[in-house]
């Protein structure tokens, strides 16, 4: 008789992950970033980080 | 170093992140006229660096950027579009802990007006945030702030922390 084989806890728990993940629910510095989405900031310039 | 596995789960995060920011984006309720459902976050791949060659007179050579991808696996790149314009460019890169995401270079379209101008640090924070959430970072560091945009930053909630670097807490989603 051949031996079942069991799906790993990793393998299940990765699934649950993915599905949390994808989530409709914001944290509050992304509902603060929507609403200012809405109209944008002002004097934004072209580069806003980095170094050249 | 990371193993092989990892580097597949950060590629599914970097996805899962400019998804979650796409879908956020696209819901917002705009004044007539406005449309943010046509906004794209994706890789800087071949045709984001091909729509770069485009720019007027841009800041940064973002070429440099497929070699830093492959260097740093856990990075974050996003180029951001708006239907088939490349509007901006960000690249971002915990640090080895995790713990803090630095922003390392981001630039706007520069030259002729975009759609998506005066949104650009708030689109590229959008992914940013999400993808600082799901691997577990607790702040996100803008590295080297161009100082015009400190009050962009500061707009956006960024603060100098004691060390005089500009931060800003990674916050748990609420429902």
């Amino acid at each position: 008789m051949r031996k079942s084989v069991k799906k790993s806890p990793t393998k299940k728990r990765s699934i649950k992950t993915d599905e949390k993940l994808i989530s409709s629910e914001l944290s509050a510095n992304q509902q603060r970033f929507l609403q200012l989405l809405i109209t944008g900031i002002e004097d934004e310039p072209n580069v806003l980080a980095g170094r050249r | 170093m990371p193993r092989e596995r990892s580097y597949l789960r950060y590629q599914l995060y970097r996805s899962l992140a400019r998804k979650q920011a796409s879908i956020a984006t696209a819901l917002l309720q705009l004044p007539a006229g406005q449309d943010l459902s046509k906004v794209r976050f994706e890789p800087i791949d071949a045709k984001a660096l091909d729509a770069f060659e485009r720019w007027d007179d841009p800041h940064f050579c973002w070429r440099e950027i497929a070699e830093w991808k492959s260097r740093e696996p856990l990075s974050l790149d996003i180029a951001i579009w708006f239907e088939e314009q490349l509007c901006g460019l960000c690249f971002a890169n915990p640090n080895k802990s995790r713990q803090r995401i630095r922003v390392v270079r981001l630039e706007g379209r520069p030259g002729v007006p975009h759609p998506l101008k005066k949104r650009i640090a708030l689109l590229s924070m959008m992914a940013i945030d999400e993808f600082a959430q799901i691997i577990g970072s607790k702040c996100i560091e803008v590295q080297e702030p161009i100082p015009g945009a400190i009050p962009v930053y500061t707009k956006l909630g960024f603060k100098f922390d004691l060390e005089g670097r500009l931060v800003l807490a990674v916050e748990s989603k609420v429902p």
